[in-house]
């Protein structure tokens, strides 16, 4: 048996391999053959050409040889093959009950596995269609506390840095959003720069039009107006129209030409070259290198590190004291990601519902198997061997495999694009335009029917052709139980129960964590508030003061549309669970302990009461503080707790020397700042750095004190649904500024769910359906099983009814065997969930020991074997006749 | 029976009995083997011999696997199984008795 | 090679029971028998008598149980059952008594399953498929399925699938119980012809008529072979 399945193996991978018939193998049998005669001739004294000869003529034809084998072998077993597949789909056809349950199940179990491969494929092992996307590297600096940083260069940098001796190439690249006018109201559109080489760095091969090289120009280094669109916006902005190519855009008020459409896959809305300068006081991000093949990581890094240092010596200013150059391969910034063990959970919990709906149709299979015991004898005394009989069932499997599995992908390749529209845009990157059924997730979905059919199928082949003929054509024999079908029944059962109390605790901690999630109290109030952001044309309004009153102009005629409420104003950063961003701070006679960065945002003093973020002590600045760019700040109640333990915090000085001076060409520094800010109030803590985290220390200074590029006002109703006078607040802004364009709108409550309340959401999502389905196949194992085994004792079941036996004496009769399987299976069910907590323990989720969870377990196990119980009652019983 | 049948028949058996005798071994060696067994009177080419060596794998009655002949080379090696072992037994039986029978036939007198 | 008259079947004390209560009820006890190659055999006995079950144990589909079982020379009771199953293919055509044909495939594909267990190629499958269906007089039927059948015709079927593989011993268990006496006799004369080739046949029959197509009766009555006298005083006494 086991010689003839390692003999089949082998032809299976000879096969897989492309070597259908054995043909490579008895080729190089052959060859041996010929060269030991060879050999021979040799020794027996013959010259080369002689032996060689004499050798082939003894041997006769080849090609004859071959041909003959090839029929004898391949044949055989191919015949036999489609044999089997052939009468597996008519036995299909005939019962259609059962065929459809099992194709419908495995149908669940392979689609989910594949659409959830899909986004981990899109997300994480495959993300960057790049050339050469392996060898790129992120390049960044680690400052003297480990601090990661960005590196920004120079054009002639850049220049050097394309150079060394381990880098191929390399790119300075910058983002930011640009208004696109020429529509109905300016549009937003987030815009990436690359420098010149950038799209040939990526390898973009442009579905319409062409990429911009080092070739485009306007002389003098400065490149050429051109805009290339990613995918999605150009379906989205211009309806995939195919004659985009040449026309003409505005950006900022400036013509830029479109010269080509990206594929799916590199993200952003445009594509434009970034214009680096010949001023060397101009830095651009110049983070992305791929190193020459077969460099390693530490040897790049060493000389990065020497050159770094040279560009640090030339322009200290953008190189930390003490900095480390760090190269990381792109992909793990993505495995690091906080998406990715979410992913993978779900991943996982697929793949173990993938696992529950393959030990379900095992269960089915055998259980019909009873009712085939018959035609498998037969078989038997008519001559087959077992292992033809374990081929044939095999074979069925397969045939159902691929059916579920093609029912499977379809749904996958329908649903995944339809499930992740649920989900906030950015819960995973760019996953619209790139997670779709491609040929290797295709390939994974065949692999998965594979490997269901063996999962699913083996175990009931090996069952059900165990050699049992003779007692079977005797009619006493058909109903009376059957050891070894019964022990294979009780262990797939309790792998069944195991494998759903494991996906059940999984399920119940997801949901907890969830509760958990909500019910932390945010500290402010998220409904009714609208948060715009708009963002300046570049280079436009480069005064400090003529910029801060654009800004308030803004803010107040928003505030005056009707149905507002109030109106504030943020500085990037925007409103919760994230805002602001980590400074360095000094406190006057305070060690601040290193590390301890509190959250710095820059808001106007509306900004409380359009968040609602209530005021503990003290005040806030007035507008006209604000106006003047005065030095004071409002702290949470976590700063004063962190940084004045027993003493009052207000009255307090801190000193945030980043707010000094302009750090970079697009903020502007308040006239005469020095980063000194007095304490004049006390606030509620919100969340700042993201849901799952406890709120940082944070304060608030007057966002004139540091001015920026853009501005995001959040803006509560009076009670409307926000996003309906979005229309209003756009007209609002054109009144004041025509071209002013919106670059992102939301709600506040938008913002919590793309901070991770929908992510979270998705998965528990994800993983209670999961858990449902796999109740549901437990539950129709069980019915099959207990089915199977009231069929089997009918006659005494019907005897005892007669007696007077109650129909619950007899369900408990029916169920007794199979309450070791459940009771085994719980058992091993919570012991999985235990090593399964351990492992996840690293991820933010409830215990999956938890009493709760294990109770909710327990209970909806008592509930299926009610449901088994009161199901056995309908079944058709057929005492089949005998000799 | 055809003649090339008769052949097939008693070529399996000279296989079978060469394994048995030699030990596993590869088909050049097996070639070889019952050539010079025969007195250099039987020729055994490709076309008649691998054939036969995979009918009897497929027929359980030998295995195959690939090893380092002796002046090393790779080459496929033929094992007799035990099914093989019974084969040869009963097909020596059947053999014995065929050309008893045979010979009978073709010389009469002597019985 | 089988010369004729060689001993086929021989059995020395094979007796089979089953577990009852605490102890066993037999149900064949210390059989000794032979058939030789080239026989017509009839077994016959009252119902429950154990001709079915010794019929199964010939055709080796049941292994269970003790004593000695010489096929052909070779002792069964010692075969593992891979080989045991390897012997009964080679050898041994099985005509059950209610048919048991394979509903799910066509009476073509009936016929070609045996020969597709012995590694028959594709083309001489159909070949001999086809010459089985002419000589049984089957070829209108040759794409209906069992079920569409009548009984006779089923059985019909039966026996052509018992002998397509060419065995040298058939073995058939009332293969005319559910017929009506014309198809019988069909299927008795087919015996006739199939026994004059060559074939040995060992049928379970309880008439007489059909006992009488054989050359002799083996007599079973509660799992001993009994001699014809014994077998008529039974009988008187019942
Ligand atoms: N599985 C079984 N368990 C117990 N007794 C059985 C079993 N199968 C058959 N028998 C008994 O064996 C005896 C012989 O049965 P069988 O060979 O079918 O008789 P026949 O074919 O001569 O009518 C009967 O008494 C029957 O009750
Ligand atoms: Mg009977």
């Amino acid at each position: 048996m086991f010689r003839r399945l390692r003999a089949s193996w082998r032809r299976l991978l000879a096969t897989l391999g492309g070597d259908l018939h054995g043909e490579r193998e008895i080729t190089d049998e052959l060859r041996s053959h010929l060269d030991h005669h060879i050999e021979d001739n040799l020794r027996a004294g013959m010259t080369r050409d002689v032996a060689e000869r004499a050798a082939r003529v003894h041997a006769g034809g080849l090609g004859q040889t071959v041909e003959q084998v090839r029929d004898r072998r391949g044949l055989a077993w191919l015949d036999s093959l489609t044999q089997d597949v052939h009468c597996a789909a008519r036995s299909a056809r005939r019962r259609p009950k059962f065929a459809v349950v099992a194709v419908l199940t495995l149908a669940i179990g392979i689609g989910t596995t594949t659409a959830l491969f899909s986004l981990v494929y899109a997300v994480l092992l495959n993300p960057f269609n790049y050339e050469g996307a392996d060898r790129t590297v992120n390049l960044s600096l680690l400052t003297d506390t480990g601090a990661p940083q960005g590196v920004f260069l120079t054009a002639d940098q850049l220049t050097q840095l394309r150079r060394a001796s381990v880098v191929e190439d390399a790119v300075a690249t910058d983002a930011f959003g640009m208004t696109l006018t020429g529509g109905d109201l300016p549009e937003y559109a987030r815009t990436l720069f690359y420098s010149l080489n950038g799209p040939g760095f990526l390898g973009i091969r442009p579905v319409l039009g062409r990429i911009f090289t080092e070739a485009d120009t306007l002389g003098g280094g400065t490149p050429a107006r051109v805009v290339i669109l990613s995918y999605a916006f150009w379906r989205s902005r211009f309806a995939g129209a195919t004659d985009v190519v040449g026309r003409t855009v505005q950006l900022d008020r400036t013509p830029y030409t479109i010269i080509g459409v990206a594929p799916p896959g590199f993200g952003g809305d445009i594509l434009v070259p970034l214009d680096m300068g010949s001023d060397p006081s101009h830095a651009w991000s110049g983070g992305m290198v791929r190193l020459k093949p077969g460099t390693d990581l530490s040897a790049a890094q060493s000389e990065l590190q020497a050159l770094m240092t040279g560009f640090a010596a030339e322009s200290p200013q953008r190189f930390p004291p003490g900095f480390r150059v760090r190269v990381s391969r792109l992909i793990e910034g993505r495995r690091a990601a906080s998406f990715a063990l979410p992913l993978v959970v779900s991943f996982a919990a697929a793949v173990l519902l993938l696992v529950v709906t393959c030990v379900t149709v095992s269960v089915l299979s055998l259980a019909r198997g009873a009712a085939r015991l018959r035609e498998l004898a037969v078989r038997q005394a008519i001559g087959a061997s077992r292992w033809r009989l374990v081929r044939q069932l095999m074979a069925e499997s397969l045939v159902l495999a691929l059916a579920g599995a093609g029912a499977g992908i379809a749904f996958a390749y329908w649903g995944t694009p339809r499930a992740l529209k649920w989900l906030p845009p950015n819960s995973f990157p760019d996953v619209a335009e790139t997670v779709y059924v491609s040929g290797p997730v295709l390939l994974f979905g065949v692999g998965l029917a594979l490997l269901t059919s063996v999962l699913s199928g083996l175990s009931p082949a090996l069952t059900l052709s165990r050699r049992r003929v003779g007692g079977l054509f005797q009619a006493a024999m058909v109903l009376v139980s059957d050891a070894d079908h019964g022990r294979a029944h009780q262990v797939l059962v309790a792998a069944q129960v195991a494998f759903t109390v494991l996906l059940l605790a999984g399920t119940g901690a997801g949901v907890r964590s969830l509760l958990a999630l909500l019910n932390t109290p945010l500290g402010y109030d998220p409904s009714n508030v609208l948060v715009v952001s708009a963002n300046l044309p570049l280079g436009s309004y480069r005064e400090w003061a003529a910029r801060a009153t654009f800004f308030e102009q803004l803010r107040a005629r928003i505030a005056s549309t009707p149905q507002v409420d109030a109106a504030g104003m943020s500085i990037y950063g925007g409103v919760p669970p994230r805002m602001g961003w980590r400074s360095l701070v000094e406190v006057p006679g305070r060690t601040v302990p290193p590390g301890m960065h509190p959250i710095v945002h820059r808001v106007s003093p509306e900004y409380f009461a359009a968040l609602r973020i209530p005021v503990l002590r003290g005040r806030v600045w007035s507008a006209a503080e604000g106006q003047r760019a005065t030095g004071v700040a409002v702290v949470t109640q976590g700063m004063a707790r962190a940084f004045w333990p027993g003493a009052d915090p207000i009255g307090q000085r801190i000193h945030v020397p980043e707010l000094a001076r302009s750090s970079s060409q697009f903020v502007l520094a308040a006239p005469g700042a020095d980063g000194w800010m007095e304490v004049v109030g006390v606030v509620g803590d919100t969340p700042n750095i993201g849901l799952h985290d406890a709120p940082a220390p944070a304060m608030y200074v007057p966002h004139t004190v540091m001015l920026g590029d853009g501005a995001v006002f959040a803006i509560r109703t009076t009670g409307a649904e926000p996003l309906a006078l979005l229309r209003t607040v756009r007209e609002q802004m054109q009144a004041i500024s025509p071209g002013q364009a919106v670059a992102q709108a939301r709600t506040a409550q938008d913002a919590l769910d793309a901070g991770g309340w929908a992510r979270e959401r998705f998965v528990v999502f994800l993983l209670s359906g999961f858990g449902v389905l796999a109740l549901v196949l437990a539950v129709v194992g069980l019915f099959s099983v207990v089915s199977f085994s009231v069929a089997r004792r009918v006659r005494e079941f019907g005897i005892r009814l007669a007696l007077g036996a109650r129909r619950t004496t007899i369900a408990t009769l029916a169920l007794r065997p199979l309450a070791w399987s459940i009771a085994a299976g719980l058992v091993v069910g919570v012991a999985l969930s235990t090593v399964a907590n351990a492992l996840l323990a690293r991820w933010s989720i409830g215990d999956l020991t938890d009493p709760v969870v294990l109770k909710v377990a327990w209970l909806v196990h008592k509930f299926n074997e009610i449901a088994a119980a009161d199901g056995f009652v309908p079944i058709e019983v057929n005492p089949s006749a005998g000799d | 029976m055809s003649k090339q049948d008769i052949w097939q028949g008693t070529l399996a058996l000279m296989v079978l009995k060469t394994i048995e005798l030699m030990g596993p071994q590869h088909g050049y060696g097996i070639a070889r083997r019952i050539e010079q067994t025969s007195g250099h009177q039987l020729l055994v080419n490709y076309g008649t011999l691998y054939p036969a060596l995979l009918k009897l794998e497929q027929e359980g009655y030998l295995t195959s696997y690939w090893d380092t002949s002796d002046n090393n080379r790779r080459a496929k090696y033929y094992k007799l199984t035990r099914t093989g072992k019974r084969r040869i037994e009963k097909a020596t039986a059947e053999w014995e008795q065929a050309t008893e029978i045979l010979a009978r036939f073709l010389s009469p007198g002597e019985a | 090679m089988v010369t004729l008259g060689e001993v086929l079947i021989a059995l020395r004390g094979l007796e089979k029971s089953y577990p009852q209560g605490s102890g066993r009820s037999w149900v064949l006890r210390q059989i000794h028998a032979e058939i030789r190659a080239g026989e017509f055999v009839s077994i016959m006995g009252p119902s429950g008598a154990g001709k079915s079950t010794l019929l199964h144990i010939l055709g080796m589909h049941d292994a269970e149980w003790d004593g000695e079982y010489h096929f052909l020379g070779t002792a069964v009771h010692a075969l593992k059952p891979k080989h045991r199953s390897e012997l009964h293919k080679a050898h041994i055509g099985f005509v059950f008594q209610s048919y048991h044909l394979l509903d799910d495939l066509t009476v073509a594909e009936n016929l070609e399953v045996p020969l597709s267990y012995r590694d028959v190629g594709r083309k001489e499958r159909q070949a001999r498929v086809a010459d089985t269906l002419d000589r049984f007089q089957i070829v209108g039927k040759k794409d209906l399925y069992p079920g569409q059948l009548s009984g006779g015709q089923q059985q019909l079927v039966g026996v052509a699938r018992a002998v397509i593989a060419n065995p040298q011993v058939i073995l058939a268990d009332e293969p005319t119980g559910n017929l009506h006496s014309e198809q019988g006799r069909e299927i008795m004369e087919l015996f006739t012809r199939l026994n004059a080739a060559g074939t040995t046949i060992v049928q379970v029959t309880h008439s007489e008529t059909n006992a009488a197509y054989g050359r002799r009766i083996i007599h079973l009555r509660d799992g001993h072979v009994v001699q014809p006298e014994e077998s008529q005083v039974h009988a008187a006494q019942a």
